[in-house]
């Protein structure tokens, strides 16, 4: 059996543990996620996503599988945000338009904010100087810009760059599921 | 197989083999809508931004958030025990009232935690003929005579020296709450300087010595130099470096030292002999020098963009966020002062992160009060 399967039945039997590692993988891409939405009162997202994994735990909530689990914590943070702003008294077409815009599974199957879960779980776990280096090449920053930026030199923003992917390319499929 | 997610991944960080982008393009070519939807997260300009967000965010705290919903049991024994000592708090229950019935209306919250932003790169450079210049994240390039030159660019100033000089000229840079600020001397040296802190340094450093002057807080990585050595003076204290990196903290006049690697001395007016560190210790300069073994990475958290708080009692951590977020931070219950966090948290978020890390861990309340923040039970 996979991990991920494993992670599924110690959620389903209340093991506190499981409930931990939830926080560990997916707490913070959550609370993004959840912000992203609400916009205006972004201090709610924290709350929100507590309530969605503590309803779990409450309610003992069944899981068949890793991919169902991933699909309810999306669904269940995006429909708790939309109803806050909804009782925030925000007009139909706006939820209506919200509901469209940030359906975490796209139109063509592809779940966007696990994207950013996995890539932001590899960031997260790089050395500081690594990791500034690789953000600003992510921004699209030329080698030359970046060793001048951060003061050091061409060689070294190189090294640091390459130890950056092959940090990624050791750790990409266990970010799967551990952090 | 593997999620198309995670090819995603590997592609937005240039970890892709061969076959999985094979998989990509197939995955691509099949439907427009994966070609539109894959172009929008290629071309996403707030990527980075989004992840300075997310790493903003405290799961750990939260946990334990949880942890103590789902288990109040804990907390039942919690109260059964304090419950016990209530009796003696009697007479400051008593007390408390009495200064309740006769206080005055508190003022209204002039703001939220959540918008007290975190310092940024600022600083003041003063000239010995005492011109002033405010030094912040834009680029510029400032020119001193024909024998230096300083580049400025996202938060720090360098030094470059074009000439040797017979004259000694000294800038100062100083940084105001709400602060910090990086700058590399004219032999390369390193120091980033935290906030409420200031350095006296020669703009271009001449014969035997290279001798600079802090005030509050300072890192620094010394470039090695046989024939001349490093030397910082701060609040009484001499900090000689053979080669080194090392931290200063002397916001409150004792200075603490901390040698990360290589090797110091350090000397104060009244201790007399020079007491050398090695790398893992701290001086802590009173009327003695005492020496201890610690862990470095508490001390240095700042300079990586963290708060690394390794049980520190809160009225200092207050004193240190009112440094850096240039707020007034008041704790009147002393035993509220006295009680001892441990924790990481971002330098770079908002007050209310470390503040909601504080109250959840300790159980005390925290809220605006005026124009200040207040900690109490």
């Amino acid at each position: 059996m996979k991990d991920s399967e494993h992670i599924i039945q110690a959620i389903n039997r209340g093991d506190i543990e499981a409930f931990k590692q939830v926080y560990a993988l997916y707490y913070s891409v959550l609370v993004t996620y959840a912000n992203s939405i609400l916009a205006d009162s972004e201090d709610m997202g924290e709350d929100i996503v507590q309530d969605v994994i503590a309803n779990i735990w409450e309610a003992k909530t069944q899981f068949a599988s890793y991919s169902s689990f991933k699909t309810y914590l999306y669904n269940a943070v995006r429909n708790a945000a939309l109803n806050h702003i909804k009782h925030q008294g925000a007009a139909d077409k706006y939820i209506e338009y919200l509901q469209y815009e940030y359906t975490p599974f796209d139109y063509s199957g592809v779940n966007v904010e696990e994207i950013y879960r996995q890539l932001f779980a590899l960031i997260d776990h790089l050395p500081y100087r690594c990791r500034e280096i690789f953000l600003l090449h992510m921004e699209g920053k030329r080698n030359e810009e970046i060793a001048r930026v951060l003061q050091l030199s061409v060689e070294t923003v190189k090294t640091q760059k390459k130890r950056a992917m092959a940090y990624i390319r050791a750790n990409i499929d266990k970010s799967l599921l551990y952090e | 197989m593997e999620y198309i997610e995670t090819i995603i991944v590997k592609y937005l960080t240039g970890t892709i083999t061969d076959t999985e982008n094979d998989v990509l393009q197939q995955w691509l070519s099949s439907s427009a809508e994966h070609r539109k939807l894959f172009e929008q997260i290629c071309n996403d300009t707030t990527l980075v931004a989004r992840y300075r967000s997310y790493a903003a965010i405290d799961e750990v705290a939260a946990k334990r958030r949880f942890l103590a919903r789902v288990y109040p049991q804990k907390l039942h024994t919690f109260v059964r025990r304090t419950w016990r000592y209530a009796a003696l708090l009697i007479p400051a229950v008593l007390l408390s009232l009495y200064v309740y019935m006769n206080r005055e209306v508190e003022p209204a919250p002039e703001f939220t935690l959540t918008e007290v932003q975190p310092g940024e790169s600022q600083a003041v450079l003063k000239l010995d003929n005492g011109f002033e210049m405010s030094l912040d994240s834009t680029s510029k390039s400032i020119q001193f005579d024909e024998s230096v030159t300083a580049e400025m660019m996202s938060g720090t100033i360098t030094y470059m020296p074009r000439a040797t000089k017979s004259t000694i000229e000294y800038n100062t840079i100083s940084v105001p709450r709400g602060g910090e600020f990086r700058l590399t001397l004219s032999d390369g040296t390193r120091v980033h300087l935290n906030a409420e802190s200031s350095l006296r340094f020669p703009v271009v450093f001449t014969g035997g010595e290279r001798k600079v002057q802090l005030t509050g807080e300072a890192y620094f990585e010394v470039v090695p130099n046989s024939s001349s050595q490093f030397i910082v003076e701060v609040a009484g204290t001499r900090v000689r470096q053979y080669g080194t990196v090392f931290n200063i903290n002397a916001y409150d006049g004792r200075p603490e030292v901390v040698l990360v690697s290589g090797s110091i001395g350090v000397t104060t007016a009244t201790a007399g002999a020079e007491v050398r560190l090695a790398p893992g210790q701290r001086a802590f300069c009173d009327d003695k020098i005492m020496v201890t073994d610690v862990d470095v990475a508490s001390y240095i958290g700042w300079t990586k963009g963290r708060f690394t708080f390794d049980n520190r009692r809160l009225d200092e951590i207050a004193d240190i966020l009112t440094r850096w977020y240039d707020t007034p931070i008041e704790i009147d219950d002393k035993s509220v002062a006295e009680m001892r966090f441990t924790g990481s948290v971002s330098r770079s978020a908002t007050i209310h992160h470390i503040m909601n890390a504080i109250s959840y861990a300790q159980g005390v309340e925290v809220a605006v009060v005026g124009d200040k923040i207040k900690i109490y039970k």
